[in-house]
């Protein structure tokens, strides 16, 4: 995504999230190349290549929590906003806390 | 992008076809009070697919340079060159098609995006609050709302370039009663393509939550009734699953020559003389069909493809392969869910054309039987046309009118016995089917319906 390692790009959406007063975030990237060959009765239907980096945000604001995920990395922020977003809208539940 | 796409697909050697989509979706769901989910995810990305020697080969990729996308296409060729030697029926070509240019906005006047997530997560919460006091036998709710919106630009090497925009929301309920132990289920949905209000023009998440609590709780004292062959009125909902699942899908022209039931049946007669049965990629009778698709993502501009025509079996559903292949023109049927994804044949929208019967007089014209609306608790079809569907409402109908709720009901058979045996179709007519989504190793969303008919089925109950 745009020349940064995964490393970076998990940073930048955490202090995006940070930036919507998220009071905790967890981020998580994911880079996947996957090749794939189908054949159906007996014979080869296509071959397919598939590269995709994908980044996944949960906010919390108390015990609220909200999620957000994007492979596009010009909508990392929009994404954090999203999941802030939601966790503000969402009713609380004790269950909800980032486990360390 | 269109300018960009255009241009590495004239520039490239041999038949290339690219599309761009970048989807936004939301998923709001609730169960028992408590937040199950509520996300949003954004995706964005080009998938292209190349014929090279007879055999497709296919690439995505979410780097949309130019740089990026050439690469896309250049694995996307060499996927197929390599895979050539074993390839043992090559394609012959690809059928020529009426493509589709220009810009296909979405039809509504309430967007999406005019409604913030706080209001749709209010609403959810708010319908399942509703539906946990709706009666005091109700013991669990559920209650979801999810929306899908795309941007879309396909083009090919041969002339489609179409930029497309669609919009998918659709909203569930669910209540479970429960009296001793012994426990029932009301649901509803809804599912359409174009605005929030678009979504509950028909009725109310109000009126669908106070609906499932009812039928929870009704089905609750209904009795069992044995099962059997009987007459029975089918509503759009049970028209359109029967439609969809049980005769669309041994239609599809890649299942057809997997030896699909309806292999060589051109021109056979496979119904009663009152059944034409079609897919439309735009939406017939009613708007804002689920599986509205005016553009398919072979970028062949979609239209109605009469499956069945007065009881003769006329069409296959195809793409531009399957097309080349049997003949014939393609059908728009092509569909991938996601630009990850390749297309293959799909459903659109699945349905029976409408007769000259009022569903009054289909009731009044039954002695015993049963009148049987929607889907309820899944069931099964396959490439021969047999079928067992769970119904959520089923009332005996006695001397010409309705009468008791029944649980516990299923139907089953050939689905062309049943087609066989219609001797009614309504003037009305409803698409039912819009929620949720089909699923063929990757995800369509589709709808199907029609009007009410008079068939016979096998109806499945409580044996004495």
């Amino acid at each position: 995504m745009m020349g940064k390692t995964l490393v970076e790009l998990c940073q930048e959406t955490l202090e995006s999230t940070r930036r919507h007063k998220a009071d905790e975030a967890e981020v998580y990237g994911e880079s996947v190349r996957t090749i794939t060959v189908t054949i159906e009765k007996n014979d080869l239907q296509i071959s397919r290549s598939q590269a995709e980096t994908m980044i996944g945000v949960r906010a919390l604001i108390g015990k609220r929590i909200g999620f957000s995920s994007t492979n596009d990395p010009t909508a990392l922020d929009r994404a954090s906003r999203d999941a802030v977003v939601l966790a503000k809208a969402s009713p609380a539940d004790e269950k909800n806390i980032l486990l360390l | 992008m269109l300018e960009l796409l255009r241009d590495i697909a004239q520039g490239a050697t041999g038949w290339v076809e690219l599309r761009y989509q970048a989807r936004r979706t939301k998923t709001i769901a609730v169960r028992n009070g408590r937040l199950e989910e509520s996300s949003t995810i954004r995706l964005t990305g080009v998938g292209v697919r190349a014929l090279v020697d007879g055999v497709f080969g296919f690439a995505s990729t979410t780097d949309l340079s130019e740089k990026g996308i050439r690469g896309a296409v250049a694995q996307a060729q060499s996927a197929a060159s390599v895979s050539a030697s074993s390839k043992r029926e090559k394609i012959k070509g690809l059928a020529d098609a009426t493509f589709a240019t220009g810009t296909f906005p979405v039809i509504t006047e309430d967007p999406l995006d005019r409604h913030p997530l706080e209001e749709k997560l209010a609403l959810v919460l708010r319908i399942d609050e509703r539906i946990r006091q709706g009666s005091g036998k109700i013991v669990s709710s559920s209650v979801s709302y999810s929306e899908i919106q795309d941007e879309k630009i396909i083009v090919t090497s041969d002339g489609a370039a179409a930029h497309l925009f669609d919009a998918k929301p659709d909203f569930r309920v669910l209540a479970v009663a429960q009296v001793d132990g012994d426990q029932a289920m009301g649901m509803d949905s809804v599912g359409i393509t174009g605005g929030f209000s678009d979504l509950f023009a028909k009725r109310t998440p109000e009126e669908m939550a106070d609906k499932a609590v009812k039928l929870a709780v009704d089905l609750l004292q209904a009795p069992y009734r044995s099962g059997g062959k009987v007459t029975v009125v089918l509503d759009p909902g049970l028209v359109g699953v029967l439609s969809h699942e049980a005769i669309g899908h041994t239609v599809e022209a890649d299942l057809v020559r997997g030896g699909a039931i309806t292999s060589g049946k051109i021109g056979v007669k496979v119904a009663s003389d009152l059944v034409t049965l079609c897919d439309s990629g735009p939406s017939q009778y009613q708007p804002h069909a689920a599986g509205e698709l005016l553009v398919d993502d072979e970028g062949v501009k979609t239209e109605k493809t009469v499956i069945i025509e007065h009881g003769v079996l006329r069409s296959y559903l195809h793409s531009r392969e399957s097309a080349a292949y049997f003949g014939v023109e393609p059908t728009g049927n092509a569909r991938a869910f996601e630009y990850s994804d390749e297309p293959i044949i799909r459903m659109r929208n699945t349905y029976i054309e409408p007769g000259t019967s009022s569903k009054e007089e289909m009731i009044a014209g039954i002695a015993s039987g049963y009148y049987l609306e929607g889907l309820g608790g899944g069931g099964q079809a396959d490439s021969n046309a047999e079928f067992m569907f769970g119904v959520r409402e089923a009332y005996r109908i006695e001397d010409g009118k309705i009468g008791e709720l029944v649980r516990g009901v299923t139907i089953s058979g050939n689905a062309f016995d049943v087609l066989k045996s219609v001797d009614a179709v309504g003037s009305d007519f409803a698409w039912k089917l819009g929620a949720g989504s089909c699923g063929k190793g990757q995800w369509a969303k589709v709808d199907a319906g029609g009007p009410h008919i008079r068939c016979v089925v096998t109806i499945g109950g409580k044996q004495k």
